[in-house]
């Protein structure tokens, strides 16, 4: 069995506040990341998404528990793992009076990465034409590109980003999104927090849900959306009304929502809810399954 | 390693503080050099000792007479306002070129203070724009990183005091050129030249070493700065005020002495005190604190 390029183990950090209080921004996190693929890591604000990629990285260390990055324990020595890691943890620490190109030539040494390598990343994250601008005069977006230009020049087998899309307009959200899918495509290991729902369920094969430090669920997209969120059937008729006093006194759960009746009950009881109605002359104009969306799950489970 | 001392002496060299100093440097000496030129002038030796004994004869001769005019016991009143004697030509007003190294010496005190500045902020604005999260996601070794730092700080704080000495030096010589005298400077004086220069490089970096030390578990610039200013004003002066002995194991009387390259070091060093003593102190102080800081970033999150 292939060993999963990221391991935590009842994970835990815990942060002392004033007067010697601690809190813990994560309590016993369990999770394991296969290769290859775009892994998804999602949680509301304060659920512990950085710190849990801090700990990972090495740049924080954990009150009990471990984490293990490439089978190497993160407490411990990265050095002969972490030439095969990219990362990105919140917004890029960079030299402001040196060019884009010089900041991430500079990192390329320590690894013995040439210019081509550092042209070839600019250009992958569309900076070539700013690439020898002072950093300082960067927009947040600019500087987000340049962070995942610096993830991605080591080549990485596993990428670790930490809301790679901060920042970026429209357009630029839709490019990282299609660069990490393809990244992801090409068998290396993606492993992302984000906030921006649509996009993790448009590019994950995998997510786990962080809520309070926990991790509340973890699978393949398809999975957690089918066991997490809630199911039901939207139906429409001509005179809504109408159809939504036919299903109650048939007994039938329904609610009205916008244009349409909510019902619910699941996609297998569809052919009850159209005979019911079309007993009484009101033919359905619409009957489909409540798409359930990794936003409702999200929303659900972390109870935000 | 070398990539690493190479990547952060290019980061500290384009840091805006940095150009920022060397332009004020610059300026500032610019600026003496030529006011040197201006307040100086070619002088003979002979023809001032001529005048200088002259009007001391002058002198003599008036406070005879004033004496025998007043009388003991009235008050003596200051030679100049009673007897307006011409004083001018008594003053050697050119500049010889062994004065130098007397102010090289004198400007080695601020630029220990810009060493302190470099090597606090060297870390410091590292904390700040988080480059240490992204270079420690590259170089994990953690003692490696801050040593590295902590290397390249001290290598350009010792290198900006050697630039403005060599400035300072430069700007100056047309003054001696000019209005002074090459007389004297011999080996021997180039040879306390060069330990005016080296000891001051040596507190200079010894400096950087104690500022990158404390902004790097201070976490910021400005914490170092600030326990700079507290220690001087605290430390040096209640401590060092109060108990005399203590002297020896605080940061100025050794640096005086060190600076000073005389054992003791005048009224202000510490007395018994070696200059050799005195530059291991400080190289010790630096290190100690240097490891201590090293230990603590081992230890500490990164945020």
């Amino acid at each position: 069995m292939p060993v999963p390029v990221i391991e935590l183990e009842g994970l835990r950090k815990e942060y002392r506040r004033p007067w010697g209080r601690r809190i813990a921004a994560i309590d016993g996190i369990d999770l394991e990341v296969p290769e290859g693929g775009v892994f998804g890591f999602l949680g509301p604000n304060g659920s512990g998404k950085t710190t849990t990629i801090r700990c990972l990285l090495g740049l924080a260390r954990p009150t009990a528990g471990r984490c293990r990055l490439l089978g190497a324990d993160s407490s411990g020595d990265l050095s002969g793992v972490m030439g095969r890691v990219g990362s990105l943890v919140e917004m890029p620490g960079l030299s402001p009076g040196m060019s884009a190109r010089t900041n991430l030539a500079l990192l390329g040494r320590l690894d013995g990465i040439g210019g081509d390598r550092v042209d070839a990343v600019l250009d992958r994250v569309g900076l070539t034409e700013r690439a020898g601008d002072a950093v300082r005069g960067y927009s947040l977006g600019m500087r987000q590109r340049l962070g995942i230009a610096i993830a991605l020049l080591k080549d990485p087998e596993l990428l670790v980003l930490d809301e790679p899309a901060n920042g970026l307009d429209p357009a630029g959200i839709r490019e990282v999104r299609m660069l990490l899918r393809s990244l992801g495509d090409e068998g290396r290991t993606v492993f992302v927090s984000s906030h921006i729902l649509s996009e993790v369920q448009a590019m994950c094969d995998r997510v786990a849900i962080l809520a309070r430090g926990r991790c509340v669920t973890s699978g393949p997209v398809d999975d957690v959306l089918s066991a997490g969120g809630p199911q039901g059937l939207i139906v429409k008729v001509v005179d809504l009304a109408a159809g939504l006093a036919v299903l109650h006194r048939a007994g039938i759960p329904a609610t009205m929502d916008g244009t349409a009746i909510r019902v619910e009950l699941p996609p297998a009881e569809a052919e009850r809810v159209s005979r019911e109605l079309a007993t009484t002359g009101l033919y359905v104009t619409e009957l489909r399954p409540q798409e359930v969306s990794l936003e409702t799950v999200f929303l659900e489970l972390t109870g935000s | 390693m070398t990539a690493l001392l190479a990547g952060e002496l290019r980061r500290l060299l384009s840091r805006r503080l940095v150009r920022v100093l060397l332009l004020l440097a610059v300026l500032a000496v610019s600026l003496a050099g030529v006011l040197t030129f201006v307040n100086t002038e070619k002088t003979d030796p002979a023809a001032v000792a001529a005048r200088l004994a002259e009007v001391q004869r002058q002198f003599q001769e008036c406070f005879e007479r004033d004496a025998v005019r007043r009388g003991p016991p009235g008050p003596v009143e200051g030679p100049g306002s009673v007897c307006d004697i011409d004083t001018s030509g008594t003053s050697d007003d050119s500049l010889p070129l062994v004065d130098l190294s007397d102010i090289l010496k004198g400007t080695t005190a601020p630029l220990v203070i810009v060493g302190w500045l470099l090597g606090a902020s060297a870390i410091g604005a590292d904390w700040q724009s988080r480059t240490l999260t992204t270079l420690l996601t590259w170089e994990p070794r953690r003692t490696r990183v801050l040593l590295g730092k902590a290397a390249a700080a001290t290598i350009v704080a010792t290198l900006f005091f050697l630039v403005a000495q060599a400035l300072l030096f430069a700007a100056l010589l047309p003054s001696v050129l000019a209005h002074g005298t090459t007389a004297g400077a011999d080996a021997e004086w180039a040879g306390t030249l060069a330990g005016v220069v080296g000891r001051g490089g040596i507190t200079v970096a010894v400096a950087a070493g104690i500022g990158f030390a404390l902004a790097s578990v201070g976490r910021n610039t400005a914490a170092a700065l600030g326990a700079g200013f507290a220690y001087v004003v605290v430390i040096e002066q209640v401590v060092g005020g109060f108990l005399e002995d203590w002297r020896r194991w605080l940061l100025l009387g050794n640096i005086i002495v060190f600076v000073s390259g005389e054992s003791g070091g005048g009224d202000e060093g510490i007395p018994g005190r070696s200059v050799l003593g005195a530059g291991l102190f400080l190289t010790l102080v630096a290190l100690g604190l240097l490891l201590a800081a090293a230990a603590v970033f081992r230890q500490r999150d990164v945020a």
